[in-house]
């Protein structure tokens, strides 16, 4: 195509599409505490959490969608409601709400994010992205291709991705995080309890625990790479089918028995107190030592 | 709090797993909701049947058949049935495993798992090795609750977009592909309690991909 005819196909083009598109913006009154539920297949979702006692809603609805946003002031609902198939409905909505609400959030192709809310948190997408920042009593994340990546909260969590990759960083509380083939990295912050599961994707854990807190991870393939600090107190259950452990913590792995490859590792660093179980299939583990302010810079792995 | 609402929250607070204000929000709204004290007092009663059963007695075997239907018809009811059911058969499957594992930690016994997704020679093998009637039921119970599902999700191809089905599929392959690696390592150490947690929990990720995928399409 020439260049010309490509600059006059934008210029019919680009209109035609911003034509398409509806812009909205309305409001409701919404009590401090109350549920707010949201739906859009196929576009964006960004929620925000502020002071105001009312939900508002802005953005664009793509052709052939319309928003319904009813409710009452304990219970606001936010859709984007077709005749025709709504994948093909693209929008993009920036909603407002009490920081205190429960907000639910439910895509398809749509990528999610929300903050400053202090509620509780569900999002759940197949193909698109997720992040969630704030202090959320209850987080509930679920992708399946996109990455999901939730941080500060406090309380219980769960994030699963399947495709996607899974980053918790700096949370504190209860976690559940699961993925199949991303990788699950928690990062920072300090939890009482801590269960993660991957098939084949890698796992690190790189946050605190606290004294009487249990960690248990489990892949098939996935390696799993314990970051802790060297003056842990923690008891040890560490075994691997056919995967190598590494530990810098404590003993070599051994071989139980001639029959099988599999290697495992069980000891207590300190006091004991935090229990930390780790297992594989194929998936190499290494606990290692994380390094602490002062100590000598070394390459970061990537 | 909304039924919908409600129904996730149904299992936890059937558990006893709410507590403050999601208890509370819980309790009003099933104060006021008839159909959802219903649904309540079924969960809690099929929970009890379940937890009834004797180690010996193999989880329901006709728990699958109309999985697909259910969610197809995308009601509230039928989605409450399909995600209960689910969780009912799981719920059956767990004290299955959790006796075979229990028990398992005696003298062990020489047991493995046939899942029809193995190879056929892999398959062969594990056949003749198993014993363990609870255990083979289990696997036949997530095998035929994968299979509904799937067929479900093959019912939406029309609506859902080529590659996201793709991306669903690569993903599944990669589940069988892991669960295949565990029934490798299971013929040479078939009664390992890790590996059978190990095969049961990727098969449980297998239903739970599938599950969340045909429910989201559903909405579409």
């Amino acid at each position: 195509m020439k260049p010309a005819a490509v600059v006059l196909a934008i210029v019919f083009a680009v209109p035609a599409w911003v034509a398409a598109q509806t812009t909205v913006d309305q409001k409701r009154p919404a009590a401090p505490d109350g549920a707010v539920t949201i739906e859009n297949m196929a576009g964006s979702v960004k929620v925000t959490g502020w002071d105001k006692a009312e939900v508002q809603v802005r953005g664009s609805v793509g052709d052939g969608g319309e928003l319904s946003f009813t409710g009452s002031s304990k219970r606001t609902h936010i859709e984007i409601e077709s005749d025709r198939n709504p994948m093909g409905v693209k929008s993009d909505l920036e909603v407002f709400v009490p920081a205190g609400s429960s907000v639910a959030v439910e895509g398809f192709q749509a990528t999610i994010s929300v903050s400053g809310v202090v509620g509780s948190v569900s999002a759940e997408t197949v193909n698109g992205s997720i992040s969630q920042t704030g202090a959320a009593k209850l987080v509930e994340l679920q992708s399946v291709n996109g990455d999901i990546d939730a941080a500060k909260g406090s309380g219980r969590i769960k994030a699963e991705a399947v495709n996607g990759s899974v980053v918790v960083r700096d949370s504190s509380g209860d976690l559940e995080a699961s993925t199949v083939h991303g990788k699950l990295h928690v990062i920072g912050g300090s939890y009482d309890r801590a269960q993660i599961e991957s098939v084949a994707g890698p796992v690190r854990f790189e946050a605190n625990l606290s004294g009487r807190a249990t960690l248990s991870i489990e892949t098939v393939s996935g390696s799993v790479d314990l970051l802790l600090p060297a003056t842990i107190s923690a008891e040890f259950q560490v075994s691997s089918f056919s995967g190598h452990i590494s530990n810098e913590l404590g003993p070599a792995a051994e071989k139980p028995n001639k029959w099988t490859p599999q290697t495992e590792i069980t000891f207590t660093t300190g006091s004991g107190g935090a229990r930390i179980t780790a297992e594989t299939l194929s998936g190499a583990i290494g606990i290692r030592k994380r390094p602490q302010p002062g100590d000598p810079k070394k390459t970061e792995e990537k | 709090m909304t039924c919908h609402e409600l129904d996730e929250r149904l299992d936890d607070w059937v558990d006893g797993a709410l507590a403050g204000a999601e208890a509370q929000a819980v309790e009003s709204h099933l104060a006021g909701c008839a159909a959802c004290r219903e649904r309540e007092r079924q969960l809690r009663q099929l929970l009890a049947h379940a937890a009834a059963l004797p180690r010996s007695l193999a989880p329901q075997r006709d728990l699958w058949p109309g999985i697909a239907e259910r969610i197809e018809r995308g009601s509230a009811w039928s989605a409450w049935a399909s995600w209960h059911t689910l969780g009912i058969a799981a719920a059956a499957l767990v004290l299955g495993l959790a006796a075979f594992l229990w028990n398992d930690a005696g003298p062990r016994a020489v047991r493995t798992v046939a899942m029809p997704v193995a190879s056929p020679s892999l398959r062969a093998v594990a056949d003749t090795a198993v014993s363990d009637p609870v255990l083979a039921a289990a696997a036949r119970e997530y095998e035929a609750a994968a299979s509904a599902l799937l067929e479900a999700l093959q019912r939406r191809r029309g609506v859902l977009p080529p590659e996201d089905l793709a991306r669903v599929e690569a993903n599944l392959q990669v589940i069988d592909r892991a669960l295949e690696e565990v029934r490798q390592a299971l013929v040479k150490d078939p009664a390992s309690p890790e590996l059978n947690r190990m095969l049961v929990a990727t098969h449980r990720k297998k239903v739970d991909v599938l599950r969340r995928v045909v429910r989201l399409s559903t909405a579409l």
